[in-house]
C-alpha cells in the first residue's frame, strides 16, 4: 500500500496496483510499508518525504484488525443510483460494500474466486464457464444463483439500465446458458481475453427488486455490507451484512455525508467530525499530512487527457497536433497541479501496465524547440486554438493556463474555456467542441484491451477526438484479439508508437483519487475497477 | 380581510404558471441534459439518445412541459432523472432544514439588529453612532460564504465548541438541533443584519424627528416610552418591508451556507439539482421559492394593517 508521499514525484515508478499505504512521514517508513505490502517495486522516489522510521514501525505494531465500531465518510457527491449495474465515478465502495461481482482482479490482474469458486475459459477465448458458490444470499435472503448472473449480465445491454460502460462488453457476449443453479455458461461473438475485466465489474443484483416497485429506494446485494438508510444528496448508512458468505467485515457502521464544499469537507475532518474524507483536493494532501492525517492514493484508474478534434481543419495535420504534445510540460502539471500525486505519461496506460513502455513514451518529451519545428513543417506561423476544459476539475482549468503560456512561447494562442460539468460532457460527448478539451478518463487499469471497450477517448470508431483511421482500427484489433505473448508486445509497441504519432488524444498523467483518514482508521485496501476504495478490510485501531 | 387574503392567494396562479413555464424552458434550454450526465463520460451519443429516450427527454419540450404541468396540477411533480425519487420527496424533505435556518437567521438579525438600530438612533452622529455605523460596513462588505470559512475555523477548528457542519432536527433535542444551527445562521444572517442595523437607524431616525415625537416628548412622557411606543412603532413599517425582502434573499443566500455547512436544505438541492440538470427536480425548488417569495409579500402587506392602524389594506383593495 501506498500513502501520497511515496506516490507523489514517483515519475514511473512501479505501482502494483494494490492500494499502498505509507505512514504520513518516512522515506524508510515509505519503501518498507511498499515492500511489505506490495511485490514488484523497482522504484520508489520518496524525494517529497522526510523524517524517519518510527511511524512505519508503529503502524506495523499497531495489532492486528478489531472488530467493531463505526466511521463516518466525506463525500463530495452523492450516490446516483442504488441499481449496481449504473456505477459511476469514484462511487465505487458504496457499489462494493453492497454488491459483489463473479471474481476479483489481484494485482498482477489475475483473477480470484469470488462469486466464481472456479473457471474455466476456452483455449481460444471464445467460451468460458464459471461455478458459483452455493452459500451466497441476497440481503434479503434469497439464494444466489445461475440466473441471477444470467440476469445481471444480460439485463446490462439495455440501454434503459443505463451502464453503457458494461453494455460494450456485454455486446459481445453471444450467448448465457444456465445448466444447472451453481454453473454459468458464456459464449462469446469474438475473443475476449480480458472478459475477466467484465466479471470484475459487473456487480449481481436481484431482478425483482430492481424492477421492482422500490428500486429506486433499496439496494438488495449480496455483499458484506447492506443499506440501511439513504437521504438523497445528504447521507447513506451501511450497516455489516451478518449473513455474509465471506469474512465479515470489522466495522459494524458506515456512514457516507455528502459535504459539497471540499473546503468545509476538509474542515470537517480536522475537526473531528469525519473519520475520513474522499476526493480531497490535492493541494490540501501535504498539510494533511503534517497534521498526521493518513493519505493514500488508490492506484490509478486512468489519466488526465486533452483531446484535439480532428475535424477542426487546424488539428487535422499530425504534425500540429504533435507539436501541441511536445508543448505539453507533464512533470510541472505532476508538480505544480497534482501536487506530486500521478505519474506523468504520454501513453494511455498506468506505469505498471504490461502495454506501458518506457522508452516510447519518452519520444514525447516536453520541447518547444521541437514544438515550433513541427509547425514550421506543416506550413502553421499563426494559430489560435480554444480549449476547454472540464469546470468540474480543477487541475484541469488550472492546467489550461500552464499550456496557454507555454504555447504562447511557440506562437500560439490558446483561448481557455472552463464550461460547468453538463456542458463540457455534453461538448465531450458530442464531439462538437472546437480545438481541444481536456478531461479525465477511467478504465485504463484493466487489460489493456478493455480500454477500447470502455473509455470513448479511445474508441476506435467513435470518440473524443473525432478520429478513425484504418491503422488506428487495425492496431487495436491487433491488441484485443491476439493471446501470444510476443505478438501482444509487439501490437503494444504499434499501438504505443502509433498513438503518439497521431497526437489526437494526449494523456498528460495518470489520475489517482486520494482519500485522507484519520490515523486511527487502518486497513483501506482497494479494488482494480476504477480505483475506487474497499471498505472491506477497514477497521478501527482502539485507544 | 378574508376576501383580500383569498383575492392576493388567487394571484399566485398566473405568477406560478408563468414562472413554471419560464423556469421550464430555461433549463431545458441550459447546455447539457441528465441524459450525458447519467451515461458517463465515456457514453457515445447512441447511449446518450437511448437514455434520452427512456427518459423522455427527446420530446418536444412542450410538449414535456404539458406533461410535466398535467402532472403537477394532481399534486405529481415528477421523478428525479437522476435518482429515481420523486421529486416532491425530495423537496419536502428539505423545507424543514431551510426554514429552520432562514427563520433562526431572521429572529437573529431582529433581535440584533433593531436595538443596535435604535441605539444609533438616538443620537444621530454621535459616537456610538459613528462606531455603529462603521462596523456595519464590515459584515456588508465581507462574503457571507468567506465569513463562514472563517468561523467553521475558529469555532470548529480553533475552538472546538461547535460542528463544522451537518444538521440535526429539533426533534433531536433543541440543544442538538442549536449546536449544528448556529454557525450557518450567524453566517446567513450577518450581512441581513448589518443592513437592517442601518435601515432601523434611518426609519428610527426619521421618525424620531416626527412632530408627534415633539408633541409626546412635549407631554411629558418617559423617553423609553416616546421611543419605543411612538418612534419604533412608526419606524417599524419600512422596517418590516425590508424584513420581507430579507427572508426571500436568506433563500438564495442559503444556497451557499447550505453547501459550505452541508445543511441538507433546498438551497443545496436546487444546486445540485442544476448541476445534474435534474429538471424537474429544480423546477420543483424553484416554484417553491416563487410560492415562498409570494406569501412573504402577503404577509408583509397583512403585517402593515397590524403595525399600523392607519393603513387598512384590506378595503382599499376591494373596494378599489
Amino acid at each position: 500500500m501506498i500513502t501520497i508521499n511515496g506516490a507523489r514525484s514517483a515519475r514511473k515508478a512501479r505501482d502494483t496496483g494494490r492500494a499502498r499505504r505509507i505512514p504520513a512521514i518516512g522515506a524508510v517508513a515509505a519503501a518498507v510499508a511498499l515492500i511489505a505490502a506490495c511485490s514488484s517495486i523497482d522504484s520508489t522516489d520518496n524525494s517529497g518525504s522526510e523524517g524517519d522510521g518510527t511511524e512505519a514501525e508503529a503502524e506495523a505494531d499497531a495489532g492486528d484488525p478489531v472488530h467493531g465500531g463505526s466511521i463516518t465518510i466525506g463525500r463530495p457527491a452523492d450516490i446516483v443510483s442504488l441499481d449496481g449495474a449504473v456505477v459511476g465515478g469514484s462511487q465505487l465502495a458504496f457499489y462494493d460494500a453492497i454488491y459483489d461481482t463473479l471474481i476479483k482482479l489481484d494485482k498482477n490482474f489475475e483473477p480470484q474466486p469470488q462469486l466464481t469458486e472456479s473457471w474455466g475459459l476456452s483455449d481460444d477465448y471464445m467460451s468460458l464457464s464459471l461455478t458459483l458458490r452455493d452459500d451466497v444470499t441476497f440481503h434479503d435472503g434469497k439464494q444466489l444463483t445461475s440466473a441471477d448472473v444470467k440476469y445481471s449480465a444480460e439485463r446490462v445491454v439495455d440501454p434503459a439500465v443505463k451502464s453503457p460502460q458494461l453494455a460494450t462488453f456485454a455486446s459481445l457476449i453471444s450467448s448465457i446458458e444456465t445448466p444447472d443453479d451453481t454453473t454459468v455458461e458464456m459464449t462469446f461473438s469474438r475473443p475476449l481475453p480480458n472478459i475477466f475485466d467484465f466479471l470484475e465489474m459487473l456487480y449481481i443484483v436481484d431482478q425483482e427488486t430492481v424492477e421492482g416497485p422500490a428500486a429506486a429506494t433499496t439496494a438488495n446485494g449480496t455483499g458484506p455490507f447492506k443499506l440501511a438508510e439513504w437521504q438523497p444528496e445528504r447521507s447513506y448508512t451501511l450497516e455489516r451484512n451478518d449473513d455474509f458468505w465471506g469474512e465479515p467485515t470489522y466495522l459494524d457502521e458506515v456512514v457516507v455525508q455528502v459535504a459539497p464544499d471540499p473546503q468545509s469537507m476538509v474542515v470537517q475532518l480536522e475537526s473531528g467530525e469525519l473519520d475520513a474524507i474522499s476526493d480531497v483536493p490535492f493541494t490540501d494532501v501535504s498539510r494533511l499530512e503534517e497534521n498526521d492525517f493518513n493519505a493514500e492514493a488508490t492506484a490509478p484508474a486512468g489519466s488526465w487527457y486533452i483531446a484535439a478534434n480532428t475535424e477542426d481543419s487546424a488539428l487535422a495535420d499530425p504534425r500540429v497536433r504533435q507539436a501541441i504534445n511536445h508543448a505539453i510540460d507533464r512533470e510541472r502539471f505532476v508538480e505544480q497541479v497534482l501536487s506530486g500525486i500521478g505519474e506523468a505519461t504520454a501513453l494511455p496506460w498506468p506505469v505498471d501496465s504490461p502495454a506501458y513502455d518506457e522508452a516510447i513514451d519518452d519520444t514525447i518529451a516536453f520541447d518547444l524547440e521541437e514544438a515550433r519545428r513541427l509547425l514550421d513543417d506543416a506550413g502553421v506561423s499563426e494559430l489560435s486554438l480554444d480549449i476547454w476544459a472540464n469546470g468540474g476539475q480543477q487541475p484541469l482549468v488550472d492546467y489550461a493556463q500552464i499550456l496557454k503560456s507555454d504555447l504562447a512561447e511557440i506562437g500560439v494562442e490558446l483561448n481557455v474555456e472552463a464550461p460547468e460539468i453538463p456542458r463540457w460532457r455534453d461538448l465531450q460527448q458530442t464531439g462538437t467542441y472546437t480545438g481541444l478539451i481536456s478531461g479525465p478518463y477511467g478504465a485504463s487499469n484493466f487489460s489493456p484491451a478493455s480500454l477500447f471497450l470502455l473509455a470513448r477517448p479511445f474508441k476506435p470508431d467513435d470518440n473524443t477526438a473525432n478520429y478513425t483511421s484504418e491503422e488506428y482500427t487495425a492496431a487495436v484489433e491487433a491488441l484485443s484479439t491476439t493471446a501470444d505473448e510476443a505478438e501482444l508486445q509487439q501490437a503494444y509497441d504499434e499501438f504505443n508508437q502509433l498513438f503518439l504519432q497521431e497526437s489526437f488524444l494526449m494523456p498528460l498523467a495518470t489520475n489517482r483519487m486520494v482519500m485522507v483518514s484519520d490515523e486511527t482508521v487502518r486497513g483501506w485496501g482497494e479494488r482494480r475497477v476504477n480505483g475506487g476504495f474497499d471498505l472491506r478490510e477497514v477497521w478501527i485501531e482502539q485507544e | 380581510m378574508t376576501r383580500y387574503i383569498v383575492w392576493r392567494i388567487a394571484q399566485f396562479v398566473p405568477v406560478l404558471l408563468i414562472s413554471s413555464f419560464v423556469i421550464f424552458m430555461i433549463m431545458h434550454w441550459a447546455p447539457g441534459d441528465p441524459a450525458s450526465l447519467l451515461a458517463g463520460d465515456d457514453a457515445g451519443p447512441e447511449e446518450i439518445n437511448a437514455i434520452q429516450a427512456e427518459l423522455g427527454l427527446d420530446r418536444p419540450v412542450i410538449v414535456q412541459f404539458v406533461d410535466w404541468l398535467a402532472g403537477a396540477l394532481t399534486g405529481d411533480f415528477g421523478v428525479s432523472y437522476i435518482n429515481g425519487q420523486q421529486a416532491a420527496d425530495l423537496i419536502f424533505s428539505r423545507v424543514g432544514p431551510t426554514l429552520q435556518l432562514a427563520l433562526t437567521s431572521i429572529v437573529i438579525a431582529i433581535l440584533i439588529a433593531i436595538p443596535i438600530g435604535c441605539l444609533a438612533a438616538l443620537r444621530p452622529n454621535g459616537l456610538l453612532d459613528r462606531i455603529i455605523t462603521g462596523l456595519t460596513t464590515l459584515p456588508i462588505a465581507i462574503p457571507n460564504f468567506w465569513l463562514a470559512i472563517v468561523a467553521i475555523i475558529v469555532f470548529s477548528l480553533y475552538l472546538g465548541i461547535l460542528p463544522a457542519g451537518g444538521y440535526a432536527p429539533f426533534s433531536d433535542g433543541p440543544l442538538e438541533a442549536l449546536k449544528y444551527l448556529i454557525l450557518p445562521a450567524f453566517a446567513l444572517a450577518s450581512d441581513q443584519m448589518a443592513i437592517l442595523i442601518r435601515y432601523s437607524r434611518t426609519a428610527m431616525i426619521e421618525s424620531l424627528s416626527e412632530d408627534y415625537i415633539r408633541t409626546a416628548v412635549s407631554k411629558g412622557i418617559s423617553r423609553m416610552r416616546v421611543v419605543l411606543r411612538h418612534g419604533l412603532r412608526n419606524a417599524l413599517v419600512p422596517v418590516v418591508t425590508m424584513l420581507g425582502i430579507m427572508l426571500g434573499h436568506m433563500l438564495s443566500g442559503a444556497m451557499i451556507i447550505e453547501s459550505i455547512f452541508a445543511w441538507p436544505g433546498m438551497g443545496r438541492l436546487l444546486v445540485q439539482s442544476i448541476t445534474n440538470r435534474d429538471y424537474l427536480v429544480v423546477q420543483g425548488v424553484l416554484l417553491l421559492m416563487v410560492a415562498w417569495f409570494a406569501l412573504i409579500n402577503l404577509i408583509v402587506d397583512l403585517l402593515y394593517g397590524a403595525i399600523d392602524p392607519r393603513i387598512r389594506l384590506g378595503q382599499q383593495e376591494v373596494s378599489a
